[in-house]
């Protein structure tokens, strides 16, 4: 057998704290009974805004997102209207595996690091991955992948057929993935391993209602598919000695998803927001008059002039446009109930040379509901299947390891490399 | 030992590896003599005057192990001084080159351009559709 990994992040995308606890406590992960004991579990808080692309950025590079330069799933590309998707390419600072440090990294299944770029050692990218050969690093190791089937994600049009064929999928990738990663363990030595689950984001999302419901038909199956999980835990950690620090972290944490609200609706109907007629609206149909925008998941842009070719909003208005903004948004009621719970100025947040493409506001979403930012403004609560969405808090941080480390209080993702550090798991950055 | 300079600074007996594709006509502009690194078939790393290749217009594609693993036989075999390294802000073959040749003991200096986001930085135009269909069935979108 190889030696171990002297570090080992295990992620467990959209896995809350005290779910984690929960589930632990009430026997359905009973390994993690046995593993929370051994070491300390504290809730983190996740990047702004709460979604994948952008906190598991800030996990691997030790950034804020006006670091890294990854702000969501979407960007506007510099001076268009141009959407961009993001991907490993917009990466502007070097995730620890690129540190360049002589170490040999195991990478597997981390969000936005598609398509695979080069490393000392094995890559697989994770979401939003096209196809394998372009997701694998280096090409070597393609036919591993192949020979035992492994998927880069679910099938998620089976959520459209049933919720157990969805629920089988999950299972599938998940259950290839560990084989992915027992056969590269086997195969070669790695200085660190960091290795994604990601079904548990999937399973949120679209089964939340029936893990909170015990009367659920697909209860049980909630309840199940993290009993995989914890087996997975279990056959991971059983091959890790004392002496390798585990991390085991999630990106974000989880809540009830009922009202899916459009903002661009909402600022088109207060007169901040106007469009040409188009069949697809689209950013690029953003007239002179508009004031603000919005991007998911609840970025909120000032159209000013010296970013956006039509943008007419000086300087020395912005703040006027961005109070008024903030007023309209913060009053805005669903039911005689708030959708913000707060709203955030990207410059008391944000530090970093990307800072300048940071959202003018951060929308927090109130109890039971998710931002989006579609320019079809036809509806202002949308139609969808999902009933689960992010938090900014509780997300996992949890560390089993020899050395003390101090860990921060509150814990963000931005942290997490330097509690590795301190654990001297890592190599401090150059 | 890895540096930071302008361009200005770049020395006649450097080997100049440009993996902007655009720098190395702005170091001619700047009058500075030198050679440039060219990639022959994407394979095979050779030395051409920094004029001439610029007259070429020829431009080194991305890095590959094949060319990576000529670069470092090359490099062993010619009387170096320095490599000066030209990459866009955030390059990853840039800095697995870089950590390369620090490993190798070779004086690199690295010029990184200042950038902003563009179109390069994103997915590409052909997988954006699909991309969007990915993002869309998980409500990103």
């Amino acid at each position: 057998m190889k030696p171990a990994p002297s570090a080992f992040i295990l992620g467990i995308d959209g896995l809350p704290s005290w779910m984690w606890r929960q589930f632990a406590d009430e026997n359905v992960m009973p390994f993690s009974r046995q593993l929370l004991s051994t070491g300390t579990l504290v809730p983190m808080q996740s990047s702004l805004p709460e979604v994948s692309s952008a906190a598991w950025a800030s996990i691997v590079t030790g950034l804020d997102p006006a670091g890294h330069n990854i702000f969501g799933f979407t960007d506007l590309i510099d001076g268009t209207y141009t959407l961009g998707f993001t991907s490993s390419r917009t990466f502007k600072a070097n995730p620890f595996w690129q540190r360049n440090d002589g170490r040999k990294h195991l990478v597997m299944n981390v969000p936005q690091t598609y398509p695979a770029q080069p490393l000392n050692g094995t890559l697989v990218s994770g979401f939003v991955a096209l196809d394998l050969p372009r997701a694998v690093y280096p090409a070597e190791r393609l036919p591993l992948f192949e020979g035992i089937g492994y998927r880069v994600d679910a099938d998620m049009t089976a959520i459209e057929v049933s919720k157990d064929k969805f629920v089988d999928d999950l299972h599938r990738v998940l259950s290839t993935r560990v084989a992915a990663l027992d056969e590269l363990w086997n195969a070669d030595s790695w200085d660190s391993a960091m290795f994604v689950i990601t079904g548990t984001d999937r399973l949120n999302h679209y089964l939340w209602e029936d893990f909170e419901d015990p009367n659920s038909p697909f209860h049980q199956r909630f309840l199940d598919f993290y009993r995989e999980v914890d087996r997975a835990i279990e056959r991971i950690v059983s091959r890790l000695p004392d002496e390798t620090t585990l991390l085991t972290v999630s990106d974000h944490g989880f809540a009830r998803q009922r009202y899916s609200v459009n903002v661009n609706k909402i600022l088109h109907d207060h007169g901040f927001l106007n469009l040409s007629p188009s069949d697809r609206p689209s950013y690029v149909d953003m007239t002179p008059e508009t004031k603000a925008f919005a991007m998911d998941p609840g970025r909120v842009y000032l159209h000013r002039r010296d970013k956006y070719p039509n943008g007419q909003l000086d300087e020395d208005r912005a703040e006027e446009v961005a109070e008024d903004v903030t007023q309209a948004l913060a009053h805005f009621e669903i039911n005689g109930r708030p959708i913000v719970e707060r709203i955030l100025r990207g410059r008391d947040v944000y530090q970093g040379p990307f800072a300048y493409r940071a959202p003018d506001l951060i929308l927090m979403p109130a109890e039971d509901i998710a931002f989006s930012g579609r320019m079809n403004l036809t509806e202002l609560v949308e139609t969808t299947p999902i009933n689960g969405r992010h938090t900014f808090e509780n997300s996992t941080f949890f560390y089993r390891g020899q050395a003390d480390v101090e860990i921060p209080r509150p814990m963000r993702v931005e942290n997490v490399l330097e509690v590795m550090t301190q654990a001297q798991a890592l190599p401090a950055a150059a | 030992m890895n540096t930071s300079c302008p361009p200005g600074s770049v020395r006649s007996t450097d080997i100049v590896v440009d993996l902007t594709g655009t720098a190395t006509s702005k170091l001619r502009e700047s009058g500075r003599e030198g050679v440039r690194l060219a990639v022959a078939n994407g394979t095979t790393c050779q030395l051409r005057p920094l004029a001439e290749a610029a007259d070429s217009g020829s431009q080194v594609p991305a890095m590959n192990e094949q060319w990576r693993a000529s670069l470092v036989e090359l490099l062993s075999a010619t009387k170096v001084d320095r490599v000066v390294l030209i990459a866009n802000g955030h390059d990853p073959n840039a800095d697995h080159l870089q950590g390369q040749l620090a490993g190798a003991e070779i004086e690199t200096t690295t010029i990184r351009w200042p950038e902003g986001v563009d179109a390069n930085d994103f997915v590409s135009a052909e997988d954006s559709e699909a991309v969007t269909e990915r993002l869309r069935q998980l409500g990103y979108i």
